[in-house]
């Protein structure tokens, strides 16, 4: 080997990772030799600076969403009836220490569940409608739902006076949007979106039974064919009570407040419904990117982020 | 550290056994270095947050595979920087910036150490990327050799030649470096230095890849 040494065959030497034509080389070579103790007393100069830098810890709002993400990704506890809070307990229920009760002050709100409806009972819908605004409600957001619905005749369609209320009280109001788009690059295509998911057109809550989800508040359908398919796994997201029992699921874990936004996409090629929450600090976003089994109990978090507010 | 991996095995054989609270209380004790690594891999905070986040989810929901034949912490280093380096190499079109003076802790000395800690990050977050991941690993957080070979997925051989020409280019970068003549041939990690493929030169073929 006639040519000099460059940096990186000096450092594989420094490594002892050098062939033996560079060994033989720097042996015979002054140049080389010299230039290889200096970069060994360079290398010594680099560690203790590496070193002596000072090692960052976890900041308290990181530590929370850990935590926060790691109790959602708990499993729902086996036999334990799931808990929504501020819902006064029946009396008789549940006495104190149950498992489940874990962070107190709580009570039980049974799931919805399937079965067959008589003619007297009201339609799913209306239910699931008012329980959607109580625990929008309950979320201290006071957030008006949005679904846009064919048929909708907005004011006068309040299922109860809960909805009513959740229909008429304060903002901030949830912005939906149906971009069917792949979220696939994470962070940065979170943070592109951010802008038109939080200025989305918001409308009013619907309950309307058997109108088409895919139907906008005007009447139109909705172009959206990502969203249209008949399998589609998000449908179960497009009932006010499921969707709120997702939001709710989402604003119980650590400092998240009130959901603003929603969108009905895509994450790494799977349905997933985006929701970007008020983050504590009033110039950022929670982001979060929930799966289509998010749920009053399990919010299926397969992203979180926090992000600058546009 | 023996005693250390006793307690991680224990914690993580009863996080798979279905005790709730066993794999939070294994993060509890890990999180702050985890979370250093992938600061000082990724140099910024908000991307390192999501990175330990989403790398623990993962560790979380792959406890069952986890085999045993690394230490519990070795393990949760190698997701944690698999994390970061995905991330990284996703991100490879925007340009590797030095950490904001805030987000570096205070020292004893706030005028002088903490403008050289300054200097030696933004010189580290120039650095081609798996040279970065290397140094991190061994000359900030003091893993050997073997264990950051181990996290990283590749040959001892590599992890040696990834941290010395880390550090020479680091020497070249902060002046520590008498006559760098050498280093002409070997241009320091321009914007693209996070991507890869990273070195001026390919790794040794014996260091494998």
């Amino acid at each position: 080997m006639s040519a000099h040494l460059d940096l990186d065959d000096l450092a594989d030497l420094l490594a002892g990772e050098g062939d033996d034509a560079q060994v033989e080389h720097v042996a015979a070579c002054t140049r080389c030799s010299a230039a290889l103790v200096d970069l060994e007393d360079a290398q010594q100069q680099v560690r203790a600076a590496l070193s002596a830098l000072p090692a960052p810890q976890v900041p308290a709002d990181l530590a929370a969403r850990l935590d926060a993400a790691l109790l959602a990704a708990r499993p729902p506890e086996p036999a334990a009836p799931r808990r929504l809070r501020g819902v006064p307990a029946p009396l008789g229920e549940d006495g104190p220490g149950q498992d489940g009760d874990v962070r107190g002050g709580t009570a039980a709100l049974p799931l919805p569940r399937p079965r067959p409806r008589t003619s007297r009972e009201p339609s799913p819908w209306l239910l699931r409608g008012a329980a959607a605004a109580a625990v929008l409600l309950a979320l201290g957001g006071a957030v008006t739902l949005v679904v846009r619905q064919a048929g909708s005749s907005a004011d006068s369609t309040a299922a109860s006076p809960a909805m009513a209320s959740a229909a008429t009280s304060g903002p901030p109001a949830l912005k939906v949007s149906r971009t069917g788009r792949d979220y696939r690059a994470g962070r940065p295509a979170l943070r592109a979106a951010l802008p038109a998911l939080l200025s989305a057109p918001a409308a009013r809550p619907e309950a309307a039974p058997d109108a088409d989800p895919l139907a906008s508040a005007d009447g139109q359908t909705l172009p959206a064919p990502a969203m249209q398919a008949p399998a589609d796994p998000l449908e179960r997201l497009h009932d006010p009570g499921e969707l709120a029992g997702c939001l709710s699921a989402l604003a119980e874990r650590g400092t998240r407040g009130a959901p603003l936004a929603v969108d009905y996409a895509a994450y790494d090629g799977r349905p997933a419904l985006v929701v970007v929450l008020r983050a504590p600090a009033a110039d950022r976003v929670d982001v979060v990117v929930v799966g289509a089994g998010c749920r009053a109990g399990a919010d299926a978090t397969l992203l979180s982020t926090r992000l600058p507010r546009p | 550290m023996v005693v250390d991996d006793e307690r991680d095995r224990a914690l993580l054989a009863a996080h798979v056994a279905g005790d709730r609270d066993a794999f939070g209380t294994l993060v509890a004790l890990h999180r702050d270095r985890l979370y250093a690594v992938a600061l000082q891999t990724l140099s910024d905070r908000e991307e390192a947050a999501d990175a330990v986040q989403d790398a623990l989810l993962s560790a979380y929901r792959a406890a069952a595979g986890y085999r045993g034949d690394a230490r519990v912490s070795t393990w949760l280093h190698r997701v944690v920087v698999n994390a970061c380096l995905d991330r990284a190499r996703r991100r490879a079109v925007r340009p590797t910036v030095a950490l904001p003076p805030e987000d570096l802790p205070a020292t004893g000395d706030p005028l002088g150490e903490r403008e050289t800690a300054v200097t030696v990050q933004a010189a580290l977050a120039a650095l081609p990327l798996e040279q970065r991941a290397a140094l991190v690993l061994v000359d900030l957080h003091g893993l050997p050799v073997e264990e950051a070979a181990r996290v990283l997925g590749v040959p001892e051989g590599t992890v040696k030649s990834r941290c010395s020409r880390g550090r020479a280019r680091l020497a070249v970068a902060l002046g520590h470096l008498r006559n760098p003549a050498p280093a002409a041939s070997v241009p320091l990690g321009g914007p693209d230095a996070s991507a890869g493929p990273l070195p001026a030169q390919p790794e040794r073929p014996g260091a494998g890849p």
